[in-house]
């Protein structure tokens, strides 16, 4: 699958998409997070994607779980600032280290940043943006920007390496 | 022996590389053969570059669709309801209780505010008003006829 192709899919399919998702998270932020996620899961495992007889069923049942566990997440905010703060040096979630798919692996790795860190490292390395946009777009001061940009990378690599580590060594 | 590489992937993760040296370092790691020290990269910089990509392109769909909201042109939806309404209406003109057709021949007349179709007692507030003018009420008599019928 080219972008194009995947463009053209997502089109096709993301109004349906959103229906099922506001339906679940009752509101409209958390539906275009949930379909946000979904089509780029869809874009991660386009390799993959020839298998699926039905990509809109396939598709669905995605937003579906993903709206489900963003209300759990919802009731569930304390023990998400803990996962947040967590300092410890070898320490990586067992659902991190259960996970098969590299992208996913990341992506939870990315989401257990500090949120400025998880912000900035979002707008640098996704979004495309350079320091000094991040500095005028934020007010956060440009050595600030830096400094949290590195930790943030430093902190992805570290964490990133027990995974690739550990799934080598299963390998 | 520190290589260009080395160097660039040293200023990532030290938060100096431009957006320009970024796209460089995930082109190396798209398209070369790397040592055993480095494939671990390999993944990490396909993700980010998969990444953004998509949320390109995603985001292009999702402010596409915004923009076009208040646009949009009327779907079958909206063709559909403006039928349905028009019926309606229609309907209610057809069906809603003929004032004209319950009266006696489909006329009325108003005589000091009061809504009249019946001739005789028409004719009897004229003769009233003419000041029993008998002479002249054939007269009177044949034009409400004529005015009634």
């Amino acid at each position: 699958m080219d972008i194009v192709e995947y463009k053209r899919i997502v089109i096709t399919l993301r109004p349906s998409l959103l229906t099922v998702a506001r339906n679940i998270t009752g509101n409209n932020e958390d539906a275009e997070d949930v379909v946000q996620d979904v089509c780029l899961k869809i874009w991660h495992q386009r390799d993959r994607f020839g298998q699926y007889k039905n990509v809109e069923a396939y598709s669905i049942t995605m937003v579906k779980n993903l709206s489900i566990d963003r209300i759990r997440n919802r009731r569930s905010s304390v023990g998400e600032v803990a996962l947040l703060t967590h300092e410890s040096e070898d320490w990586l979630p067992d659902s991190i280290l259960e996970e098969k798919e590299e992208s996913e692996a990341i992506r939870s790795i990315i989401g257990m940043l500090p949120p400025l860190q998880q912000r900035i490292l979002q707008m640098k390395d996704i979004e495309g943006y350079e320091t000094d946009e991040i500095t005028h777009i934020t007010g956060i001061a440009a050595e600030a920007v830096r400094n949290n940009l590195s930790r943030a990378r430093k902190r992805v690599r570290e964490l990133y390496g027990i995974y690739y580590h550990i799934q080598e060594t299963a390998t | 022996m520190i290589t260009e590489i080395d160097r660039l992937l040293e200023s990532y993760f030290e938060g100096k590389t431009s957006v320009a040296e970024e796209k460089m370092i995930r082109h190396y790691f798209a398209h070369h053969n790397l040592d055993d020290d480095l494939k671990e990269y390999v993944s990490l910089f396909r993700f980010l570059e998969n990444e953004s990509e998509a949320k390109a392109v995603l985001n292009e769909i999702r402010h596409g669709s915004d923009a076009s909201v208040p646009q949009r042109q009327p779907t079958g939806r909206y063709w559909a309801m403006a039928a349905i309404a028009a019926s309606l209406l229609i309907a209610l003109v057809l069906l809603s209780p003929d004032k004209q057709s319950t009266t006696q021949n489909g006329n009325y007349v108003w005589v000091d505010g009061k809504r009249m179709s019946d001739p005789l007692t028409v004719m009897k507030y004229a003769e009233l008003s003419f000041g029993k003018v008998h002479p002249e009420s054939d007269i009177i008599e044949d034009q409400l006829c004529f005015v009634l019928e």
